[in-house]
């Protein structure tokens, strides 16, 4: 049995959840072993998994166990596993331990009050009933303790300060003529005049009840007043609600909210309750220890003791007490010549069905799928756990309809078979879309760029091109170049546009050429001066200094000390054995970056161009960076300027060089001009689709 | 025969990268990852025959004691390698602050007196038809009121809308919308420049293809 922590229900051993608040019981159904901390249930004696004995932390705690105040409610008997009893006072959460308390040592725990206690604990009605009964000075004190009260002290309480209406007759009828063997002490409950009606029944009815259990192997004998009284103890705790009630007020008061609890509960109060059934067997909850000598053998069920039949109204036979016991397990209070009205109406409506009454029958369900299939009232348990209180009641989930969709799609990614190869997503219909205008601008573009190498004058003045400013000015400036000077050629662009920047630089080499100059060949990037060796430059008109390092650090040092820096040239060769001797930069008359970086570029202007007495610097530079270059130019730090296959071409017609031919020529700007068109009519036709979609699609 | 066998690898290496018009591939991909090789595999040895060897080994070996101060750029080039090792990482930064520290400072100079005042003088023009006459007034005017517009278009701070300050707000917005078009503008112009350069290369490996390769059957 656990008793729930939050609502003090009794639940069943194994129970997860409170069967009336729903709270967690995990961790009340189990006893933490003192030696090793581990978890065991609540019935074992020994800790599984250490052997500890489990009892010394129980006697501790039942040591510090408050004493007994207020009434002792229904308790449990002594189950079969020889669970021990439990304090009335213990809490719930203290019943783990009290379980595996031995039974010797929980005698001795749940023994009475000692005397001084059960003095200053008595109420004062009690105090006042004991003085007035005549009993209670005629008891032996070795039978009776003076202190505690006897059985004749309940018998008389309820007649005298209750009212006559609200005693039952049954219980005015059943009152013990003899002294009844002593119980627990009730505290002191101050309870308001219509509280007492009801507990002056509960008491008589609690007395009643004990004394039956009482006498269980001597059904025959009445209980005699000289005897020991038997060592009648709680055997489980308050319930929560009766301890935590205002003002020490037993929670019988209060209505239980939960109408099978209830009836079991009143059955456990009421008068008759003789014949439990088994599952009120568990939630029986006195139990009354055998002194030494008297078996635990069970009263007969179907029989009366002798001293109850005694104490039967008049006319009501034992015989027909029993039969009616062993025929209906219960006494109705008609027949114990009770009157209806003396049950509370509250009561009343939570009174279990009469004897013969026909309950209602559940209908009973098959399963008609899954693992129940063909099972008959397979769920009706679920109709029979007591339902939580409106209040706790949790909201129940239903099922939507996507579930059962959602359900079968995981059932079959589950079936499929599982592969580490992402296959590809299937292609939408507007990504197909855009990569067929993306072929269609491709298979555009290359047409374009391919027709005029078969046919040419597709493009009216394609071929030729204006000399723009910068261009002519830097083939002035070489043209005005001597035999004697010494021109730097700066290779600083990779592979990757030497298809742009070739022509260019050739056409300049060849216009240096014809015009005699002494070239210093270099390059600021590893590579410029292996694309500068392609060239066919007379070896011994041209020194190939190489490579020069260090970027700005390097074109620095080279305006500076350019003798220091290029001690070889490209091919091993020393440079002082030049034909020509360049000490410095300034000895070098024009200075030609061809260049496809603005960072290169920029290099030049900042650290060789700043210098005083720097050469003139031209550039002949990728169309891509020409935005970038001529605000040089402009500044006037650039004396000429070259820009691609256009500024090569231009570059041609200023300097009065032949056309070239194959790579780089007419045919050459031709496709390039068709290719612009081609993609300058793309342009316009993607804006014109774009701009049309979105005034079109607003009117539509 | 050599240059027909490069001339024919070069059309296969070519061919390869214009596969990546098909998505990507292993052929385009074996083309990148030579292309990438040969790059860094020739710029080891430009670095060793162009310095190195000219400028470190030879003359440490040769004449030890006449170029000792040579060690020095040895010995920080040796901690320079310590940044692969994560343990000796550190010491890496003295010679990477050294070469930092220099290098800013040519930058720092370079830019101010290679790039920033020779530009902002250049902007100092005359927009005066009578003197330069209509189109190039007009063109320093477009010149300054680009240049102008530009920089306000990076002026992010916030003025107060009361008083001068609306006042200074306002200007300051409507001169942003100007150097937005302008930078626009200059956008487009470099976007098609580079198109351009881009269109060269395309036609310069469709002009290899078409008359580099059959000279080298014949």
């Amino acid at each position: 049995m656990i008793y729930c922590p939050s609502c003090g229900t009794a639940n069943k051993s194994g129970s997860k959840f409170c069967n009336q608040c729903g709270h967690n019981l995990t961790g009340v159904s189990k006893a933490a072993c003192p030696a090793c901390g581990a978890a065991n249930p609540t019935e074992n004696l020994f800790c599984d998994s250490c052997g500890a004995k489990l009892a010394p932390l129980v006697t501790k705690g039942s040591e510090e166990r408050a004493e007994i105040k207020g009434l002792s409610l229904p308790t449990k008997p002594l189950d079969e596993e020889g669970q021990g009893p439990l304090d009335g006072e213990e809490m719930p959460a203290a019943q783990e331990e009290e379980a595996s308390v031995p039974e010797d040592t929980a005698k001795e725990d749940a023994g009475l009050p000692e005397e001084g206690e059960a003095e200053e604990e008595m109420p004062e009605w009690l105090l006042r009933l004991r003085a007035a009964s005549p009993a209670s000075g005629e008891q032996p004190e070795e039978s009776a303790p003076s202190e505690t009260p006897s059985p004749e002290d309940w018998g008389e309480f309820p007649s005298e300060d209750l009212e006559e209406a609200d005693v039952p007759e049954w219980l005015q009828q059943l009152e013990p003529a003899e002294p009844m063997p002593p119980q627990e002490e009730p505290s002191a409950p101050e309870v308001e005049e219509g509280e007492e009606a009801l507990l002056s029944d509960v008491w008589a009815e609690e007395a009643n009840r004990d004394q039956l259990a009482a006498e269980p192997a001597e059904p025959e004998a009445p209980a005699p007043a000289e005897e020991e009284p038997p060592a009648l103890k709680p055997t489980e705790e308050l319930p929560q609600q009766a301890e935590e009630a205002p003002g020490g007020i037993p929670a019988l008061a209060q209505p239980p909210s939960d109408e099978e609890d209830l009836a079991a509960w009143l059955q456990a109060e009421g008068p008759v309750i003789l014949e439990p059934d088994e599952g009120e067997e568990e939630e029986e909850d006195i139990v009354f220890e055998p002194r030494a000598g008297e078996t635990e053998e069970a009263p007969d069920q179907g029989r009366l003791p002798s001293w109850i039949e005694t104490l039967a109204p008049e006319g009501v036979l034992p015989e027909e007490l029993g039969g009616e016991f062993v025929e209906e397990g219960r006494r109705t209070p008609e027949a114990m010549g009770l009157e209806r009205a003396e049950i509370p109406s509250w009561l009343e409506g939570l009174r279990p069905g009469r004897p013969g009454e026909q309950m209602p029958e559940a209908e009973e369900t098959v399963e008609e799928s899954g693992v129940l299939q063909g099972v008959v009232g397979a769920l009706r348990l679920v109709q029979d756990i007591d339902p939580l209180p409106s209040s706790q009641m949790r909201p129940m989930s239903e099922p939507v309809a996507a579930t059962p969709a959602q359900a079968n799609l995981f059932a079959d990614l589950l079936s499929r078979p599982t592969s580490s190869v992402v296959k590809p997503r299937p292609v939408s219909a507007a990504p197909k879309r855009e990569r067929g205008f993306a072929w269609l601008a491709t298979l555009l573009l290359i047409a374009a760029v391919l027709l005029p190498f078969f046919a040419t004058g597709l493009v009216p003045g394609g071929d030729t091109v204006a000399v723009p400013q910068p261009v002519s000015d830097l083939a002035e400036r070489i043209r005005d170049l001597n035999e004697t000077d010494v021109v730097l050629v700066s290779f600083d662009y990779d592979p990757g546009v030497s298809t742009e920047l070739d022509w260019p630089a050739e056409v300049i080499l060849e216009d240096l050429e014809a015009r005699s100059v002494n070239l210093l060949v270099m390059g600021v990037t590893p590579t410029g001066p292996g694309l500068a060796a392609r060239f066919d430059i007379p070896a011994g008109e041209a020194l190939f200094l190489g490579y020069l390092p260090g970027q700005e650090m390097g074109l620095q040092r080279l305006a500076s000390n350019l003798e220091g820096i290029f001690t070889v040239d490209f091919f091993s060769n020393a440079v002082s054995d030049a034909p020509f001797g360049v000490k410095s930069l300034n000895d070098v008359a024009l200075v030609l970056t061809i260049a496809a970086s603005q960072e290169t570029v920029r290099w030049w202007m900042e650290q060789v161009g700043t210098q005083t007495g720097a050469p003139p610097i031209g550039a002949i530079v990728s169309a891509a960076i020409e935005p970038a270059v001529r605000p040089y130019y402009a500044s006037g730090q650039i004396v000429g300027l070259v820009s691609g296959w256009v500024g090569a071409q231009a570059y041609e017609e200023a300097a009065g060089l032949p056309a070239s031919e194959g790579e780089g020529g007419p045919a050459a700007l031709e496709a390039q001009s068709l290719a612009h068109l081609a993609i300058a009519g793309l342009i316009l036709l993607g804006n014109a689709v774009y701009w049309g979609k979105r005034l079109f699609g607003r009117r539509a | 025969m050599s240059e027909a066998i490069g001339i024919w690898i070069s059309a296969l290496l070519t061919v390869m990268v214009f596969s990546y018009l098909l998505g990507d591939n292993p052929l385009y991909r074996l083309a990148e990852h030579l292309f990438i090789g040969t790059a860094i595999g020739y710029a080891v040895l430009v670095a060793y025959y162009s310095l190195l060897r000219p400028k470190l080994i030879l003359p440490l070996v040769q004449a030890p004691l006449d170029n000792w101060t040579l060690v020095v750029p040895l010995l920080l080039s040796g901690l320079l390698l310590g940044r692969l090792n994560r343990r000796w990482h550190r010491l890496g930064i003295v010679p990477l602050a050294f070469l930092l520290g220099v290098g800013v400072a040519l930058t720092i100079g370079g830019a101010l007196f290679g790039s920033l005042l020779p530009q902002i003088l250049q902007t100092i023009v005359s927009i005066n038809p009578a003197a330069e006459g209509w189109n190039v007034a007009l063109s320093n005017l477009i010149l300054v009121a680009g240049t102008l517009s530009a920089l306000f278009y990076f002026y992010f701070t916030a003025d107060s809308g009361t008083g001068l300050g609306r006042v200074k707000s306002g200007f300051v917005k409507a001169w942003r919308g100007i150097g937005k078009w302008f930078i626009m503008v200059t956008f487009g112009a470099i976007f098609a420049n580079t198109v351009m350069a881009r269109v060269s290369l395309l036609i310069g490996r469709l002009q290899f293809l078409i008359y580099e390769l059959p000279k080298s059957l014949r």
